[in-house]
């Protein structure tokens, strides 16, 4: 059981999540259990467990895309059951970034389009659009892919694909970053490469990082392991 | 402000680039070119087809009166910048030596006819040119050939009218109001209204007809009718093209119909493909909606992106395809003109307006329901392994496409009832279809097991309904279309009746059937009285009455008197709607026809009283008819039992075709029969038959446009399920199936969803299309089989190498694309 602190460099905090779904026999499934944790500005976090674990539905409360059944999640100092889809999505804008498993890039985008995404996006930013152009080509510059600005997402190689991502993640200089099984969908040697830019960045923006996996040898790198065991979490 | 636009372009860019936008594109294109290129056809067919129509009237707007014509009418008229011309008819005799002939005088100003021309000859049958009334000299008049003939004289001759000399100067061959004017027995001699004082003929107490003729534009004549209207006396009455031409009115309202038909279900079949469309973009676009929830897109941003993107998309559809539509219409037109003979009148803007505004709605009806499906996408969805859309409830999609079909269709017909009609016979088929889809295709699963077939499923009931519905469209429009050109030309073939022959005499029937049959014209002859309606069921009835205060076509049935006959046999084209018609023998009853009667409020079993010269005859109704007006036949609206007449004074009445090579043979008929009046309405009958020419041929060109719309819907179909294919291929080339098997499997599969698709698709327009045909034009039913085995091998066919083509890139995946 993590001690719950109250301190101003918390980022994410939850204080007995559950999170259950009804099944057709009319009894509830389970699937996460009084889930309480905190995670401090700058601080990698990894969640590992098994299929089914629960992992991957910790992550999404933790990030707002879904509500808990019951307990309280706070993000970035904003109690998110408190807000409604909207507001949460307003918190995550520009604040929050991304990287799933399967990239998730928009394939009618090329790869600069879809890093200028998410800065087009926050309104209230005030960018125009050639700085949106400008930073979007220095995030991808950063992951080593400056020569291929216009190639679209079918062109692109499965770690050039993970490698926008990521430029997409970053790109907003995002408080926390969430991922969501970042090289599953590699090679080992591509998947470490992706890793260690991932890691680098992270550093570099000082950003928070929750990471879900089910590889332990990756957990591992990040400051803190959580394991999920039967939609408990141990250390 | 540029910023904003420049964003709004660049995002336009890109949702460019999905496939399913393109297809959307494709299917709102072909809406709006078959929108826009029918109603710029139709607009300017219509309108031809209204010039021709105002020609016979010889304006844009008549009014007729018994008394002379307020004069201040004319010069309100003149001061509005209208064309105007007034003529006074009137019928006196003009003789030459020892004959005498009753005449139709019609007394013209200089400007008369204000639309059509006056043709005239010098000798009959001679050269024909168009006579002006102002080069006509002092003295000269010009008149039917009819007047000539029973004058004795030719061109140049004098005779007397009243109590001055005229010369005869031309034949006239045709001229304006030719058609309300059919059942005029004595021959027409017009005059210039000039000359009319001199000849002493008309006092204040004559009988005469007034007219003052308008012409001018749309806006004006309309502008102009609502200032007369409140004016007019009760002699006054606007005379419009719909009175005395009801044989043009039928057959311009038929085509005009169809037309509207055409063109509307070229657009639900479009809405069908952009239906199909969104549905794809749809699924394609829920991961990416849940991309952007995750980096922080409100619902609103998420709305306004899809619908700012959809509505552009249909604008830019909506000004190609006005622009497309408007090019085609006028490769058609120029077509057409050899046709026609005459130059079309130019376009209106209108069609573009309602092009634009259908993809507009074909876009809100039919994409967002699947919008607002798409913008609920909760952002979790993303990290669920397989984000699929949520399930849309269905009733909302329900009630925007039918509300967006209704409004489409209303758009097209601005009928609302015709509208409504159609919708809920496009709701019954698509139930009907789903429901036999299924099935078949559980009776398919069982044979299949045995042939070893694809196995039939959901999405195999889905296709049958697409193609079915797509393939029921143009099939019913094929069988409406040839029924509707075969029925027009059945209606007016060659040697239909172009005369007329009255007032024969009961002593001269027997020897004019024989004089007749020996010219191989054979034609039923009809006795004729005329009477008076004046007791429904005892009670007297008038056109003051109450409940005719509305019905003016009642209360002018009332005051007129009736032509009525009878008869043995049901003349032909007439059709039994209540009632049985009279037995052998039958000695009593009346047979009514179904529009009068409902004008004048009288049912089956009614008994009437009808004034014969002084005489009654009361019976009561047995029979309720539809009569073909069109047929150029004599047509009645009371037939009595065959020898209800027996005892009244009577006169018959045929209609028989005269070939013009043999100009002979009326003369020598009218010698024989010096009291039969013959009526020429050869004139009116070429005119008609101009028109149908050009409305058959515009249904063709429509039906072009159908046939487009329905070959996108089946792309759109196909690509919808393109997908879904591509893993299927996979999923069966890992399991190790050969390329040879797959075609085959695939071929086999859309034969079977085509065949089916055409099989259910024929039925159902064979049953749609004789309940159209009845209720919508009046045909007669009919069962026709070889549409079935047509629609059933069309079905096969088509899908087959449509939806071979389609996938056949499908079959080169490779199994590997399963693991990415």
């Amino acid at each position: 059981m993590t001690i719950l602190m109250s301190n101003n460099s918390i980022v994410i905090e939850s204080q007995n999540l559950s999170k259950s779904l009804p099944v057709s026999t009319g009894e509830k499934l389970h699937i996460l259990n009084n889930i309480s944790l905190v995670v401090e500005q700058g601080e990698s976090v990894a969640i590992t467990g098994t299929s089914g674990s629960g992992k991957t539905t910790l992550l999404g409360l933790l990030a707002g895309l879904d509500v808990p059944s019951e307990g309280k999640v706070s993000l970035l100092k904003k109690e998110l059951t408190e807000l409604d889809e909207d507001q949460r999505a307003a918190l995550r804008l520009s604040k929050v970034g991304f990287v799933f498993q399967s990239f998730h890039l928009m394939d009618n985008l090329t790869a600069l389009e879809n890093v200028m995404l998410p800065l087009e996006l926050d309104r209230q930013s005030g960018l125009k659009l050639p700085e949106i152009r400008q930073r979007a080509s220095e995030a991808l510059n950063q992951v080593g892919l400056g020569e291929r600005l216009t190639h679209l997402p079918t062109q692109l190689s499965g770690g050039e694909q993970q490698r926008v991502a990521l430029a997409r993640a970053f790109v907003t200089k995002p408080s926390v970053l969430f991922a969501d099984e970042p090289t599953g969908n590699l090679d080992s040697n591509t998947g470490d490469e992706i890793i260690e830019l991932l890691f680098a960045m992270q550093k570099e923006s000082n950003t928070t990082l929750v990471l879900v996996t089910h590889d332990d040898d990756l957990a591992e790198k990040c400051q803190t392991h959580y394991k999920l065991v039967n939609g408990v979490l141990a250390l | 402000m540029i910023s904003l636009l420049q964003q709004f372009l660049i995002q336009t860019k890109r949702f460019w680039r999905l496939a399913e936008t393109r297809l959307l594109f494709l299917a709102l294109l072909v809406a709006v070119v078959a929108v826009t290129s029918v109603g710029f056809f139709t607009d300017r067919a219509d309108r031809a087809m209204n010039v021709q129509a105002t020609q016979l009237l010889g304006g844009d707007m008549v009014i007729v009166s018994t008394r002379p014509i307020d004069d201040s009418y004319m010069e309100e008229a003149e001061k509005r910048g209208l064309s105007t011309a007034s003529t006074v008819s009137f019928r006196s005799m003009v003789s030459r030596g020892e004959k005498f002939q009753l005449a139709q005088v019609k007394a013209v100003s200089d400007k008369y006819p204000l639309h059509g021309e006056i043709e005239t000859s010098a000798v009959s049958g001679g050269v024909t040119k168009a006579t002006r009334i102002d080069t006509l000299a002092d003295n000269e008049i010009i008149a039917d050939n009819k007047l000539f003939v029973s004058l004795g004289t030719g061109a140049g001759d004098s005779v007397q009218l009243g109590k001055s000399q005229k010369v005869l100067a031309k034949i006239i061959n045709k001229m304006p109001d030719q058609a309300s004017n059919a059942f005029q027995f004595a021959p027409t001699l017009i005059m210039p209204l000039a000359q009319l004082p001199e000849t002493g003929l008309l006092t204040a107490a004559s009988r005469a007809n007034y007219s003052f003729l308008f012409a001018g534009n749309e806006a004006q004549i309309d502008s102009f009718r609502s200032w007369l209207k409140p004016r007019l006396t009760r002699s006054e009455k606007i005379r419009t093209l719909e009175d005395g031409m009801p044989a043009i009115q039928q057959a311009l309202q038929r085509g005009q119909r169809f037309l509207k038909m055409a063109a509307l279900l070229a657009v639900i079949l479009a809405g069908a493909g952009i239906a199909l469309s969104s549905y794809s973009l749809t699924r394609h676009e829920t991961s990416a909606v849940a991309v952007l929830k995750t980096m922080g897109a409100s619902r609103w941003q998420v709305t306004k992106h899809y619908l700012s993107q959809l509505l552009i998309v249909a604008l830019i559809a909506g000004i190609v395809g006005s622009i497309l539509g408007f090019f085609i219409q006028f490769f058609l037109a120029s077509y057409l003109q050899d046709f026609i003979g005459q130059e079309l009148p130019s376009t209106g803007w209108m069609p573009v307006w309602v092009g634009l505004l259908t993809a507009q709605v074909l876009v809100i009806g039919f994409s967002a329901p699947h919008l607002l499906q798409l913008v609920k996408t909760a952002p979790v969805q993303i990290l669920q392994r397989a984000s699929s859309a949520s399930k849309a409830p269905l009733l909302l999609p329900f009630i925007s496409l039918s509300l967006s079909v209704l409004g489409l269709m209303w758009l097209q017909t601005a009928d609302i009832k015709l509208s409504l009609y159609l919708l809920v016979a496009v709701m019954i088929a698509l139930a009907v279809f789903w429901v036999c889809a299924l099935l078949l295709l559980k009776l398919i699963r069982k044979l299949g097991e045995r042939w070893h077939l694809p196995k039939a499923n959901r999405r195999m009931a889905l296709m049958v309904v697409v193609f079915g519905v797509g393939l029921f469209s143009l099939l019913l429009l094929t069988t409406l279309r040839s029924d509707l050109i075969d029925r027009w030309q059945a209606s007016l073939p060659e040697g239909a009746p172009n005369h007329f022959l009255i007032n024969i005499q009961p002593n001269e029937v027997q020897p004019l059937k024989e004089l007749l049959a020996k010219d191989n014209t054979e034609a039923p002859i009809y006795p004729m009285v005329r009477g008076r309606l004046v007791e429904v069921n005892d009670k007297a009835i008038s056109p003051y009455d109450a409940k005719y205060a509305e019905n003016q076509r009642a209360q002018r049935l009332l005051t007129r008197e009736f032509n009525l006959s009878a008869s043995a046999e049901m003349p032909e084209g007439n059709m039994i709607t209540a009632g049985k018609w009279f037995e052998k023998g039958a000695q009593s009853g009346f047979s009514m026809e179904q529009g009068i009667a409902d004008n004048l409020g009288v049912k089956m079993g009614d008994k009437l009283t009808f004034d014969i010269a002084g005489q009654r005859i009361v019976e009561t109704i047995t029979s309720m008819r539809t009569v073909q007006w069109d047929s150029m036949k004599p047509n009645f609206f009371v037939l009595a039992a065959p020898q209800a007449f027996d005892n009244y004074p009577k006169t018959f009445i045929t209609s028989i075709y005269l070939d013009e090579s043999k100009p002979e043979v009326l003369p020598n008929l009218i010698k024989k029969f010096p009291s039969v009046t013959d009526i020429d309405i050869s004139a009116i009958l070429t005119q008609v038959r101009d028109l149908i020419n050009k409305a058959a041929f515009a249904v063709q060109g429509i039906f072009l446009f159908t046939l487009v719309a329905g070959v996108v819907v089946l792309f759109a179909a196909l690509q919808s399920q393109k997908a879904l294919r591509r893993k299927e291929l996979a999923i069966l080339k890992s399991l190790g199936a050969n390329r040879a098997y797959l075609r085959r499997n695939l071929i086999l599969e859309f034969a079977m969803i085509g065949g089916l698709a055409g099989f259910l698709a024929a039925v159902l327009a064979l049953i749609a299309g004789n309940v159209a045909a009845y209720q919508l034009f009046e045909l007669t039913p009919q069962f026709n089989l070889g549409l079935i085995i047509l629609g059933t091998a069309l079905g096969a066919v088509l899908v087959s190498i449509a939806g071979y083509l389609n996938v056949r890139g499908l079959l080169s995946v490779v199994p590997v694309s399963l693991f990415r």
